[in-house]
């Protein structure tokens, strides 16, 4: 008997060409070395609920049902990682285009930029254990959150699945529940992971057009509101092809409060005027491992005092929004 | 076949983690195909030249050995950020052949360098 240590989980991402089917060669799937990614957690959830018959029964208990709507969910967090070479998509570029909706723009030996886009790549994201190996496959990305803190910038992506299949029960699933595979295939003996985690030690943060260095945390969240339906009819019982609904892109920050000009002027914008302020966050300072955030205009909230160590923080937080109704440039993240 | 890494972190399975610019490994070419350029975005991948290419570029002892660490890149010498420059460049022509199922190493350097 093989049990799976925590430690020893291995995961692995594609982008689906068609969504809900596992890439595969004539049914052999294509998982490869290179598609693996470094990570901190990955939880893939699945869900199919019992649906109880509704039919009264003379002896007052119920019919046993059929099983439900089949879905599934994913939560994928980890560092954020550059390629470590400018010009060269980093390991989760699969995921970064899942979650904008557009495949990166490459500038050679330059920079990797992703631009929000209208998009809805799904994934299929293999989890490998010792005793268990799964694929959670047409995942789409609902929500991808950035924590800038002390320390790793982290990143988390979240959405729906349209199923997790597993090997050992793969002969039991159903057509499309395999996905598009005719078998299991042998996991990849020799993952390989590129870059170096992006730490907040070096970088800057630009709120407003001034350059501060007393921030102590920034958090920027797209919400992409895109679900798969789950109550499609004569479509089988999985969930139907990917949605989206109305984008928001929100921005936090937490800083340390004092009394310059430059200060006064995002606390009146943020508590009077609600004019734009654009906010850029940079993670990184050597050629190669350099995240930069551009949100260019971003209306705060009222901003909130908070008693956090010595001196007196204040917290600032806002929807970054496009520049026209036609566009989508709410914030931009590039590696260079 | 050894290859030389021109990026800041890269493990390759069993292999030891490359952490130096310039760093040699010896892979199997079919496995370093594979991570340069995967198939399914080649654009992505581990940044590693075949040995020749990155002899062509002629990255100096000296410059290698000062410069090891990519932190130090930013206050490197124009000459020495030319040839990185060279490098990545190679980097995505290395890339494109590989997509395109061309050779790991251009025939011009096999018969220069190999």
């Amino acid at each position: 008997m093989a049990q799976s240590a925590v430690q020893n989980q291995r995961v692995y991402v594609q982008k689906e060409a068609t969504y809900g089917t596992i890439p595969n060669s004539t049914g052999a799937a294509t998982v490869a070395n290179a598609d693996a990614v470094l990570f901190e957690s990955l939880n893939l959830g699945l869900s199919n609920s019992l649906i109880v018959r509704p039919d009264k029964t003379p002896g007052f208990g119920e019919v046993s049902g059929v099983a439900g709507h089949r879905g599934a969910s994913f939560t994928l967090s980890g560092t954020l990682c550059p390629s470590g070479a400018a010009g060269t998509k980093p390991d989760w570029d699969e995921i970064y285009e899942a979650a904008f909706g557009a495949a990166a723009t490459v500038v050679a030996s330059t920079s990797v930029t992703y631009n929000i886009g209208s998009g809805s790549p799904s994934l299929s994201i293999w989890e490998i254990w010792e005793a268990l190996e799964r694929v959670g496959f047409g995942g789409v990305v609902d929500q991808i959150k950035f924590s800038l803190g002390d320390g790793f910038a982290r990143v988390e992506v979240s959405g729906p699945m349209r199923w997790v299949l597993d090997k050992a029960g793969f002969a039991s699933h159903d057509t499309t529940g395999k996905g598009g595979l005719t078998a299991w295939p042998t996991a990849p003996t020799t993952p390989t992971f590129n870059g170096t985690g992006l730490t907040t030690f070096q970088g800057s943060a630009t709120l407003d057009g001034n350059a501060y260095t007393t921030v102590r945390s920034a958090e920027i969240t797209i919400q992409m509101a895109r679900t798969l339906p789950a109550d499609v009819i004569f479509a089988g019982a999985y969930p139907g092809l990917p949605s989206r609904g109305r984008r928001k892109v929100t921005v936090s920050v937490g800083m340390t409060d004092d009394d310059t000009a430059n200060l006064l002027a995002i606390k009146n914008k943020a508590n009077i005027s609600k004019v734009t302020a654009p906010m850029i966050f940079v993670c990184g300072s050597t050629a190669g491992n350099i995240a930069t955030f551009n949100l260019p205009r971003v209306i705060l909230d009222p901003a909130g005092y908070v008693e956090s160590g010595a001196n007196l923080g204040i917290n600032f937080s806002g929807q970054a929004f496009p520049s026209t109704a036609l566009l989508s440039d709410e914030m931009t993240l590039a590696f260079t | 076949m050894i290859f030389r890494f021109i990026g800041t972190e890269c493990q390759i399975g069993d292999f030891p983690p490359l952490q130096s610019f310039g760093a040699a490994i010896d892979l199997p070419e079919t496995l370093a195909r594979e991570i340069i350029a995967p198939a399914s975005n080649p654009e992505r991948g581990s940044a590693l030249l075949p040995d020749a290419t990155f002899q062509a570029v002629g990255f100096t002892a000296d410059e290698l050995a000062a410069h090891r660490w990519v932190s130090s890149h930013a206050d490197a010498p124009a000459e020495f950020q030319k040839k990185k420059a060279a490098a990545l460049a190679a980097l995505t022509e290395t890339r494109k052949r590989i997509a395109s199922g061309g050779p790991t190493v251009p025939e011009k350097s096999k018969k220069g360098g190999e």
